[in-house]
C-alpha cells in the first residue's frame, strides 16, 4: 500500500470510534438509548464493459456444489456470499447499436428513446437515437426512500466517457442522466470534507454557500417564466437539483472518522494507466461513505460500454478491450480472459471489504447486496440473450448466496431486478421497466 | 437551451475573470449528439454537476486577481459603490448582457451579508462564486428584451444574443466590452453591424481559439486526451509531446486562415507547419525562425493531412491504422458516412510481426470475393496514402526495412483516380467538391451549436455553394454569422 492510500482497517476504525462505540461500529445506527439499531440494508450495481469469456467464467458443478473458473478465482473466499448467474438474458428492444444501448438497458430495463438527440452521420452507436426512456431501479428506490442518509444514492466511475447512452448506465428518469462521480478527490471532499476540517470552518463555509444558493434560487425562479416553453422543464430539473444541492449542503455533520484524502499527485499520467488507482480509491470510498451511513444506494462504473479503447498495460495488455473483444480467436481470448479477471479482482476486493467490517449480527456484506453486470454477453456476438450477472452479499436478509444458478432459458433480468427492489423495501414491486413481459422475483435467490 | 461546453467555460473563466488553466477538469463530460461536437444541448443538468460547478466556482474565485478585475476607488467611493460597480462591470461580461435591477439588487444583498462577516475582498469573491453558478452565465439562454415586443416567429435575435453567438463562434468564449457595446447600441440590429462585427472578432488573437476547438473535434484530436502509445516502441510519447502537437496544428490552422487569405488547398496541403518544443524533433525540425513557421519538404508536411496530432490520434498503441485514418478521411473530410463491421469480425489490428510491413498484414482485406472488400476498398486506400508517418506522426522512408508503399486508389468521390502518397491525396482532396462541401457544413453545425435541421437547408446550401467555388475560409466564416440560421431563429410570445 503506498502512502495516501485509504486506510481502513476494521482495528482502526474501532479504536478510532472509542469504546463506547466499539460493541457496534455506526454510530448512525445507535438508537438514542445506545441499543443497536437495525442494521440498513444496502445495495451496490457494479459495472464492468463487454460481457465476458464464457469458458473462462462459468463455474463447473451446480447449485451449492460448484468450481469458480479461471475469471473468478479470486472470489473464493466469500464464494460462499454470492450467486454466479448463467443463462439470464436483458430485453434489447429499440434503437441504438449494442455497446451504445447495453449500458442503459442494463439497469433500467427501458429502451432507448427514439427521438432523434442524437444524430450520427457516421452511424457510430446508431445512426439516430435518444437518452434512456426510464429511470434506473437504483433511483426509483434512491427517489422512494430519499431523505434517509445525506446522498440518496452516490454514483461513481472511471474514465466512463462522453455524454451519450453508451457512457451512461444511470438515469434519474426519462432522459435524465445521472453521470457519475470520475475524481475521487473531489468525491472525498463532498463525502469527508464537512468532518474533517473544524466545526466553524464548517459553519463559515455553509453559510457562504447558503447566500449562493439563496441567489441562485432566485434567479431561477424567475428565469422559469422567461424562458421558452420547451425550455421550462430544463429550468424546473436545474431547481429541482439545486434544491437537492441545498439539502445536502445543509445536511447534518456526519460524526464519523473519515478516511485519508486520496492524493491526487500519485495518479499515474496516462488515462489508462490510471485505471487501477481510481478504481481502488473509488471502491474505498464507497465502502467509507456505507460506513459513515452517508448513502444506502451505490453504483461503480468502469468504463463506458461503448468502445472501450484504452489498453490495460498493468496487466501486460496492450490491446484495447473492445477492438479485442470481436475477436473470437485463441489469443485474443487469452488477452480478454486477462482483463475480465482483473475486473473480478476488482468485484472481489469490494466484496471482500465490506465483508471485513462486522455489521449487525454479520457483516456489512451480509447487509448490502452487490450486483455485477455488463452491457452485453460477449463482444463477438453482441449477445444479449446471455449476460453474465453474479449477485454478492444480502444473506442477512435472505439472500442464498453459495450457489452457482443456471436458470431456465428465457429467463430475463427484469426478476433479479425486481428482487433487488423488494430487497430493499420496495415490496409491492412486481415488475420493472418498459420492456419487461412478465412479473415476480428471480426464483431461487431467496428475496 | 445549451449549457456551455468545457472549453466554453474554460475561456469564459480565462476571458472574464482572468483565471486560466483546467479550472473545467472537474465537470461531467459533454455530450457530443452528432459524435463530432460537443454540444451540451439535450440533458438536464443533475445534482451531481451542480456540485461540480460549486467546487469549481469556489477554486476559481480563490484564484481571483482581484487588483486587476476590480481597479474601482474604493478610498474615493466607498465599499457599497465599488461593489455595485464591481457587480455591473462583471457581471454584464459574465452574464454577457446588462444585470437588470432585481439580478443586481441580489448581488448587492450577497455582497452586504459576506462584506460584513469577512469584509470587501471576500465579499467580492463570493458574488464571483455565485456568478460562476448561474444559470445566465452557465447557459446559453438567448433572452429576448424584456422591454421589447418580440414578434411572434422567426425574428431576427436580440443583439445581446447575436453578440453571444458571434463571440462563442469565433472565439469560443463570451464577449468583450466593445461587442457588448456594440449589442447594447444597436449595432448588432443590422446585417452590417454583425459584419463588422464578425471581422473584428477574426482579426482578434483570440480568433486562435475558436479554430482550434473546431479542428480538434472536426479533426477527432480529443482522442489524444486518452491515447496510448508502447513506451518501448515509442519512449518519445508524453504528455508534453501531445500538447506540443496539438498546440502544431492550431497554430497551423489558424495562421491558413487569418494570416493568410487562406483556403482549402493551402489548409490541406501546406509545407509549412508550426512545431514546437519536443514536436520539432518529432518533425526532424534543426531551427525555427521568428515566427514560428517552419518550411519543410513537400512530402515531410502536406497539410492538415500530415498533421501529427491528426496521424497519432487515428493509430493503435503499437501500429498505424491506415483502418482509423481512412475512416476518419473518408467521414470526417469527404462527409461520408462508413457502416461499422459486423460484430464478429476481428477488428483487431493485426499483431506485429518482424519483416511484415502494415500493408502486408492487412493483405486479408483485399482478398478478392471476401466481404471485407466492399467496405474496405473505400478505407484502407485512403489511410494507406498516409503510411510514410508513423503511429505518433513521425516521417518514415522504410518499415521493417522495406520502403514505404503509400500508393492507392481513391474511389467513390468527384476525386477518383490513382494516387502515391500524401501529397498526391491532398492534391486530389483539394480539386473535391465533396470536400470543400464538408468542410464548410462542419462549420455550420460548429457555429449553430447543433446539426442542421430541414430549415437550415438553404442556408447550408449558400455557405456550401460559395466556398465550393474556391473561396477563402474566412469569407466562408462570414458567410454562416450572415445567414438566417445564425442571426435569426424561431422566437415565442
Amino acid at each position: 500500500m503506498g502512502a495516501g492510500r485509504i486506510l481502513w482497517s476494521r482495528r482502526e476504525l474501532l479504536a478510532s470510534l472509542g469504546a463506547s462505540a466499539a460493541l457496534a461500529p455506526f454510530v448512525p445506527l445507535l438508537n438514542a438509548s445506545g441499543q443497536e439499531a437495525t442494521t440498513p440494508k444496502r445495495l451496490v450495481l457494479f459495472f464492468t464493459p463487454h460481457g465476458t469469456v464464457w469458458n473462462n467464467w462459468r463455474p463447473t458443478g451446480s447449485g451449492t456444489d460448484f468450481q469458480l473458473s479461471r475469471i473468478l478465482t479470486s472470489l473464493a473466499p466469500v464464494q460462499k456470499k454470492i450467486v454466479v448467474i448463467d443463462g439470464m438474458g436483458v430485453h434489447d428492444d429499440g434503437v441504438g447499436a449494442p455497446h451504445t444501448k447495453g449500458p442503459a438497458l442494463l439497469w433500467t430495463a427501458s429502451s432507448l428513446r427514439d427521438d432523434g438527440k442524437f444524430q450520427r452521420e457516421d452511424c457510430s452507436g446508431g445512426c439516430s437515437f435518444g437518452w434512456n426512456s426510464g429511470p434506473s431501479f437504483d433511483q426509483v428506490l434512491a427517489t422512494r426512500f430519499a431523505g434517509t442518509t445525506k446522498f440518496n444514492s452516490y454514483e461513481f466511475g472511471v474514465s466512463t466517457g462522453g455524454g451519450q447512452p453508451g457512457s451512461h448506465m444511470i438515469y434519474s428518469g426519462d432522459s435524465k442522466p445521472v453521470p457519475p462521480r470520475q475524481d475521487p478527490v473531489a468525491a472525498w471532499d463532498e463525502l469527508f470534507a464537512d468532518a474533517a476540517r473544524p466545526a466553524t470552518e464548517t459553519d463559515r463555509l455553509r453559510t457562504k454557500r447558503q447566500l449562493t444558493i439563496d441567489l441562485l434560487n432566485g434567479e431561477l425562479a424567475s428565469l422559469e417564466t422567461r424562458v421558452a416553453s420547451a425550455d421550462r422543464p430544463k429550468v424546473q430539473a436545474h431547481r429541482e437539483a439545486l434544491h437537492q444541492l441545498e439539502t445536502q449542503l445543509a445536511g447534518s455533520v456526519v460524526q464519523c472518522t473519515t478516511p485519508g484524502k486520496p492524493v491526487a499527485s500519485e495518479k499515474p499520467k496516462d488515462q489508462a494507466d490510471a485505471m487501477p488507482w481510481t478504481t481502488d480509491r473509488q471502491l474505498d470510498l464507497m465502502v467509507a461513505a456505507f460506513t459513515c451511513d452517508l448513502t444506502r444506494i451505490a453504483s461503480f462504473q468502469l468504463r463506458p460500454g461503448e468502445n472501450d479503447g484504452y489498453p490495460y498495460r498493468f496487466i501486460g495488455v496492450n490491446d484495447e478491450h473492445h477492438l479485442t473483444s470481436h475477436d473470437t480467436g485463441a489469443a485474443a481470448q487469452e488477452t480478454l480472459t486477462k482483463i475480465y479477471t482483473w475486473y473480478a479482482e476488482r468485484f472481489a476486493s469490494l466484496v471482500m471489504k465490506l465483508d471485513a467490517i462486522p455489521e449487525g449480527a454479520g457483516t456489512m456484506l451480509d447487509n448490502t447486496l452487490v450486483i455485477w453486470g455488463s452491457e452485453i454477453g460477449t463482444g463477438s456476438s453482441h449477445d444479449f440473450k446471455n449476460v453474465p450477472f453474479i449477485v454478492a452479499g444480502g444473506g442477512a436478509h435472505g439472500v442464498m448466496g453459495g450457489q452457482f444458478m443456471k436458470v431456465a432459458n428465457g429467463t430475463m433480468h427484469n426478476r433479479l431486478i425486481v428482487s433487488a427492489m423488494r430487497y430493499m423495501g420496495a415490496s409491492d414491486v412486481d415488475k420493472f421497466g418498459s420492456l419487461d413481459k412478465e412479473t415476480g422475483t428471480l426464483v431461487g435467490l431467496g428475496i | 437551451m445549451r449549457r456551455l461546453t468545457k472549453t466554453e467555460y474554460e475561456r469564459v473563466v480565462a476571458d472574464v475573470f482572468g483565471v486560466t488553466g483546467s479550472v473545467g477538469s472537474g465537470l461531467a463530460p459533454d455530450e457530443r449528439i452528432d459524435g463530432v461536437f460537443a454540444s451540451n444541448i439535450s440533458s438536464p443538468v443533475a445534482v451531481v454537476q451542480l456540485r461540480q460547478f460549486l467546487d469549481a466556482a469556489e477554486s476559481i474565485s480563490s484564484k481571483l486577481k482581484l487588483d486587476t478585475l476590480n481597479t474601482c476607488d474604493r478610498a474615493k467611493l466607498g465599499d457599497d459603490a465599488c461593489a455595485k460597480q464591481f457587480i455591473a462591470t462583471v457581471g454584464r461580461r459574465a452574464y454577457r448582457r446588462p444585470l437588470d435591477k432585481s439580478e443586481s439588487d441580489r448581488y448587492a444583498t450577497l455582497f452586504a451579508a459576506e462584506s460584513k462577516v469577512e469584509g470587501y475582498e471576500p465579499g467580492l469573491r463570493l458574488v464571483v462564486q455565485a456568478m460562476l453558478q448561474s444559470p445566465h452565465l452557465l447557459y446559453h439562454l438567448e433572452l429576448d428584451d424584456p422591454n421589447k415586443t418580440v414578434p411572434n416567429g422567426v425574428a431576427r435575435l436580440p443583439g445581446y444574443a447575436l453578440a453571444s453567438r458571434l463571440s462563442f463562434f469565433i472565439w469560443s468564449s463570451a464577449p468583450d466590452d466593445a461587442l457588448l457595446d456594440a449589442a447594447g447600441s444597436g449595432g448588432l440590429d443590422t446585417d452590417a453591424g454583425v459584419l463588422k462585427e464578425a471581422k473584428r472578432l477574426l482579426a482578434d488573437a483570440r480568433a486562435r481559439n475558436g479554430i482550434q476547438s473546431f479542428h480538434e473535434q472536426w479533426l477527432g484530436l480529443l482522442k489524444l486526451d486518452s491515447a496510448s502509445r508502447e513506451q518501448k516502441l515509442f519512449p518519445e510519447w508524453t504528455p508534453e509531446l501531445v500538447t506540443a502537437i496539438r498546440d502544431e496544428t492550431a497554430s497551423f490552422a489558424d495562421y491558413v486562415i487569418r494570416n493568410q487569405t487562406g483556403d482549402l488547398p493551402t489548409l490541406l496541403g501546406a509545407s509549412y507547419s508550426f512545431p514546437t518544443g519536443p514536436g520539432l524533433k518529432l518533425r526532424g525540425v534543426m531551427s525555427v525562425p521568428a515566427d514560428g513557421k517552419v518550411d519543410m519538404a513537400a512530402d515531410h508536411a502536406v497539410g492538415l493531412l500530415t498533421q501529427p496530432a491528426f496521424l497519432a490520434a487515428h493509430a493503435h498503441s503499437n501500429q498505424t491504422s491506415p483502418i482509423l485514418r481512412g475512416r476518419a478521411l473518408r467521414e470526417r473530410l469527404f462527409c461520408q458516412p462508413l457502416p461499422d463491421p459486423p460484430p464478429d469480425v476481428a477488428a483487431v489490428p493485426p499483431p506485429l510481426e518482424p519483416g511484415l510491413t502494415t500493408r502486408e498484414r492487412y493483405a486479408a482485406h483485399r482478398t478478392a470475393g471476401t466481404s471485407c472488400v466492399s467496405c474496405h476498398s473505400l478505407i484502407d486506400d485512403l489511410g494507406f496514402a498516409l503510411e510514410h508517418f508513423d503511429p505518433i506522426g513521425r516521417f518514415r522512408e522504410t518499415e521493417e526495412g522495406k520502403p514505404i508503399d503509400a500508393t492507392g486508389m481513391l474511389r467513390q468521390t468527384d476525386v477518383d483516380g490513382d494516387m502515391d502518397g500524401a501529397r498526391a491525396l491532398a492534391d486530389r482532396m483539394s480539386e473535391s467538391e465533396q470536400v470543400s462541401r464538408c468542410y464548410a457544413k462542419q462549420w455550420f453545425r460548429f457555429a449553430i451549436g447543433r446539426g442542421e435541421s430541414e430549415a437550415d437547408k438553404c442556408a447550408v446550401q449558400r455557405v456550401e455553394e460559395a466556398f465550393a467555388k474556391g473561396g477563402s475560409i474566412r469569407d466562408m466564416l462570414i458567410a454562416i454569422t450572415s445567414s438566417d440560421s445564425f442571426v435569426r431563429e424561431r422566437r415565442e410570445n
